[in-house]
């Protein structure tokens, strides 16, 4: 009886360990190795591409347009008279900022919210908790396409990050408040407030270190959240048009019917980077669950 | 069910509509735009010749409309009250016809092939991981699905224009673009139908092979963690028959997440319809979207978000409602 | 050795029916359940889990068994396996069920699938979710009789279903309710009905009172006794609770380890329990009057299944060990009118009994 309560109470174990640990098993995480790999061909694509061209070559009528690819243009050249590869090289990165900054964004205000409401409840819990739930159920888009025509004049990248960002809160405070509500009840919370620690410490020092493969795994399926939605919103033409990512490369697909017109050149490699990009942030996600739910890890 | 269950709903319905109602109303104010200024400034910028009386007439209804003139609360209790009666103003691009008439003519399109397409991704993608589960699939099928679910991951339009190249630009066997034939004119007839039919199946095929692998995948789980269950082990030492465990107790006890699944999903469902719909000039909600972006066509904009917003709040009201048949345990019992 | 199973389990039931009074009606006829030498596995990465190994049973018309032991000892294992509704990893790896001379391990699908309901019926182990949450109970009752060969009109059900539920002290609305609206007992009592619906000769209860409360267990082990009385099945239950056992049954198996190490009349299993085991899991169970005045708990954990000791797979835990018990595996033999495996009551030598001499066989 007094061993195995003991064995409860018991802390987690030093990080040092668990760190090893941790980097050990990622090792033998086959969908996460996938995932970044996938992602790693895309630096490497956008490393290559900075490497054989020159940003000028991605403005407009910087060469002759709709020219299928050559040895001069590996990727051929748009309607607009932009070397192809050139635009992916400067538009691939912005697109990941996007995703990065609104999935930042929304993880920090989710996180906060999350463990706020979550760990203190009452009235704040049941504000964030109706919140939610009421505006899970509207589609994100159509709310994003309204507060992106609200905004004056033209868009910048990070105008557009910022109004991705908007909802970008919503899944991580579901996410993370759920496991707050969980790992409140364990023991070593429980010791912790007994030893008198004050609310925030306890987050802080207790709650965040043992949550963080979920808020990890959280981060990661919220800039997947974050793209799709800056993909959506430019390609309906809600987009900075003055910048090369990759959802305004597919507005101006759509604007001047490159698929019928044969210009296979132009449309693919935007669609071929957006599927590694989601098939990589997928897999690395499902990887990160398996890492956050131990009962779906494999045997060790 | 209880009254006080469903009030509540209704409530939160009423409430999802006031939102978006005042959303609509407020953000492009904040940023104190005039969009009829707007418009002008861009029909100008392309050379075009704005004739004074219809610029007279659009300034007219819409001052009339909106009352310019009054304080903004009273703006604002006019324009919940135009919401309310589905009155979504005047289209600046093609003035005078109303927003109202324009979604009314897209509106058919849209939920057909939106309806057409989950039904198809749902019923598979159900059927085919309950089989799964069920050790009953072939190996085929046990293969490609998990693939499926990766795909799930990638935007739909996206895999729309993939299988537009495929299928409609090399090898053309289904048309390029629209919701029927141009020189067709929209009839009730067979041969129009067949028309529509044939411009439908790609769209439909793009949204069916995104959300078929989330289907299947969720269903297998789901009945998984059914065969574990107790009633299944006591149907089998009732000697009943394969098949009514599979459809009776463990299906039929599996579809019930799978059905909430359906009413969580549905906003991201008709996010991504629209795009589909842009991708293959689909006459649907989503075209006119996209007419009315490029055109500054605020009052259209917000009546189709406002629109689909309320769609999907109301048919999330109505699966709501009718879960209680499907689940004799939910009363809606308030505590 | 093959020959002389069966010989043997006759032999068994034959004095332990002399044993016994008079529920005893047809000791010389044929048995209606014979397990013999019968091996449960659970395959897994580290090796064969040997739940059930060498398990020989003979049971009566009539006769009502109960199986004890602690949990993981194979008494749900062995339950389910007469059922044949194992399920991967576990499988019967040898040895033969044999329900009125048929045996069950040689039927194809369908007719294992038949002689469920039909010929042996089970009450499961939690009454909460062994019912299906989503049909009436009628009609899930109804399925198992439709899915033996049974076409009639639903009025002519609903009647039959009336009886059933009736004999197990349910009010007739209960047809129409939904599993939720049911208590534990009424649950457990649906399940009794389900299991009598078509008057099989076997009914298998495994641990039918688990999750009820005191009162209702003694209500639903009342009413499976009157159920038995009425219908003249044979009954095997398995359970934990002492006091029900002892009300319900006539005679007793404990197992340890996936072995039968005693097999005796209920009353004289109370009196004095021969093996070391089952002396000591009496003593940790209440006693019949409910004092729990003796409560012991039986030092050490059970054997891994997974590589059990040479020997006695008690001798470990025995207080009354001998030095040859770790060496030389008992066998299940006769003394006294009843069945012990344990070298204290046989000389391991001769494999004779050591004290009266009836049986010749070995394991």
């Amino acid at each position: 009886m007094a061993i195995q309560s003991t064995a409860i109470l018991e802390a987690p174990p030093p990080s040092a360990n668990r760190l090893r640990d941790t980097l050990l098993y990622f090792r033998r995480n086959h969908a996460l190795i996938a995932g970044c790999a996938l992602l790693l061909l895309i630096v490497l694509f956008v490393v290559v591409g900075s490497i054989v061209t020159d940003p000028d070559d991605a403005r407009p009528l910087a060469f002759r347009p709709s020219q299928p690819p050559s040895a001069e243009h590996w990727l051929g050249t748009d309607r607009l008279g932009k070397d192809i590869l050139a635009v992916m090289t400067e538009g691939t990165p912005q697109t990941i900022r996007i995703g990065v900054t609104a999935g930042t964004i929304g993880v920090l205000i989710g996180t906060i919210l999350a463990f706020f409401s979550g760990y203190y409840g009452g009235i704040f819990d049941t504000i964030t908790r109706s919140a939610v739930d009421i505006l899970r159920t509207v589609p994100a888009l159509l709310v994003l396409i309204i507060i992106a025509i609200s905004v004056p004049g033209d868009m910048s990248v990070l105008e557009m990050s910022l109004i991705v960002a908007a909802l970008a809160w919503l899944g991580p405070t579901r996410v993370l408040r759920a496991q707050v509500l969980v790992i409140r009840q364990q023991p070593y919370v429980e010791m912790a407030r007994f030893s008198g620690l004050s609310g925030p410490e306890i987050i802080i020092r207790e709650m965040i270190p043992n949550l963080m493969p979920f808020i990890v795994a959280v981060y990661i399926t919220s800039i997947s959240g974050a793209v799709l939605a800056s993909l959506g919103l430019e390609a309906i033409g809600l987009g900075p048009f003055e910048a090369n990512t990759l959802g305004m490369t597919i507005y101006w697909n759509i604007w001047y019917a490159s698929l019928i017109n044969g210009w296979w050149w132009w449309w693919s490699p935007p669609i071929a980077v957006i599927v590694l990009l989601f098939v990589g942030l997928f897999l690395i996600s499902q990887g990160l669950d398996e890492w956050a739910n131990p009962r779906l890890r494999k045997r060790v | 069910m209880t009254l006080d269950y469903l009030l509540k709903r209704i409530f939160q319905f009423i409430l999802i509509a006031f939102l978006a109602a005042t959303i609509n109303f407020f953000f492009p104010r904040m940023s104190g735009q005039d969009p009829i200024q707007q418009k002008l400034m861009l029909l100008q910028s392309q050379g075009v010749n704005v004739s004074s009386e219809e610029v007279a007439g659009l300034i007219e209804t819409y001052n009339a409309k909106f009352g310019l003139d009054q304080p903004l609360w009273r703006q604002y209790i006019n324009y919940l009250g135009n919401m309310a009666r589905f009155d979504f103003g005047v289209s600046i691009s093609n003035y005078p016809t109303t927003v109202a008439t324009m979604l009314k003519r897209a509106i058919p399109w849209t939920v057909g092939l939106l309806l057409t397409a989950t039904l198809i991704s749902f019923a598979i993608g159900t059927i085919v991981g309950a089989l799964m589960a069920w050790g009953k699939a072939p190996f085929w099928v046990r293969t490609i699905f998990p693939a499926f679910f990766t795909f799930s991951a990638v935007p739909f339009y996206l895999m729309g224009i993939i299988l537009l190249y495929i299928f409609a630009f090399q090898w053309p066997i289904f048309p390029l673009f629209g919701g029927y034939s141009t020189q067709r004119i929209p009839e009730v007839s067979w041969g129009f139908a067949m028309d529509v039919l044939r411009h439908t199946i790609l769209p439909a095929f793009s949204i069916v092979l995104a959300q078929i692998g989330f289907w299947a995948l969720g269903m297998r789980s789901m009945m998984v963690t059914v065969q574990g269950e107790d009633y299944i082990l006591q149907a089998e030492a009732k000697g009943l028959k394969d098949s009514r465990i599979f459809y009776r107790y463990a299906m039929r006890n599996a579809i019930l997440p799978q059905i909430t699944g359906l009413a969580l999903s549905l906003g991201t469902t008709i996010s991504g319809a629209i795009l589909v719909e842009i991708v293959f000039s689909y006459p649907g909600v989503g075209s006119v979207l996209l007419q009315a972006v490029r055109g500054f066509d605020w009052f259209v904009i917000q009546g189709v978000v406002f629109l689909v917003i309320l769609s999907v709040a109301f048919t999330m009201l109505v699966i709501d409602l009718i879960y209680p048949l499907l689940d004799p345990r939910i009363h809606y019992r308030t505590e | 050795m093959g020959q002389s199973t069966p010989e043997k389990a006759r032999l068994m039931a034959h004095s332990l029916s002399q044993s016994k009074s008079n529920r005893f009606q047809s000791s010389n006829a044929e048995p209606l359940l014979e397990i013999r030498d019968l091996h449960v596995h659970y395959e897994t990465a580290d090796g064969a889990v040997k739940a059930v190994s060498g398990v020989n049973l003979a049971l009566y018309e009539g006769e009502r068994l109960a199986l004890v032991g602690e949990s993981g000892c194979g008494k749900t294992t062995l339950a389910l396996a007469i059922m044949r509704l194992l399920k991967p990893p576990a499988r019967i790896v040898q040895g033969e069920i044999l329900l009125a001379g048929r045996d069950l391990l040689k039927l194809n699908e369908e007719e294992m699938r038949l002689a469920r309901l039909q010929d042996v019926a089970l009450v499961t182990q939690s009454a909460m979710n062994a019912l299906n949450p989503v049909m009436r109970i009628e009609d899930q009752i109804i399925d198992g009789l439709e899915d033996h060969g049974y076409e009639e009109t639903k009025t002519t059900f609903r009647k039959r279903i009336q009886s059933l539920l009736e004999h197990v002290g349910l009010k007739a609305n209960v047809a129409r309710m939904f599993p939720h609206e049911l208590s534990g007992g009424m649950k457990q009592r649906v399940g009794m009905a389900t299991a009598t619906a078509l008057n099989p000769k076997l009914i298998v209860a495994d641990e039918p009172t688990s999750a009820l409360d005191v009162v209702v267990q003694r209500q639903v082990m009342t009413t499976l006794g009157r159920l038995q009385k009425e219908t003249g099945a044979s009954v095997i239950l398995v359970g934990h609770d002492m006091g029900l056992i002892a009300q319900f049954a006539d005679k007793v198996g404990v197992m340890y380890a996936g072995k039968l190490v005693e097999l005796s009349p209920i009353e004289r299993i109370v009196e004095k329990p021969l093996h070391p085991y089952a002396d000591l899991l009496l003593q940790s169970v209440p006693t019949l009057d409910g004092k729990r005045d003796r409560l012991v708990s039986i030092p050490g954990m059970p054997p891994r299944l997974i590589d059990l000791p040479t020997g006695c797979y008690f001798a470990p835990r025995c207080p009354s060990a001998m030095s040859h018990c770790t060496n030389v595996t008992p066998t299940l033999q006769p003394h006294d009118g009843r069945y012990v495996a344990c070298h204290l009551y046989h000389d391991i030598n001769t494999g004779e009994p050591s004290t009266t001499a009836t049986a010749e066989v070995k394991a």
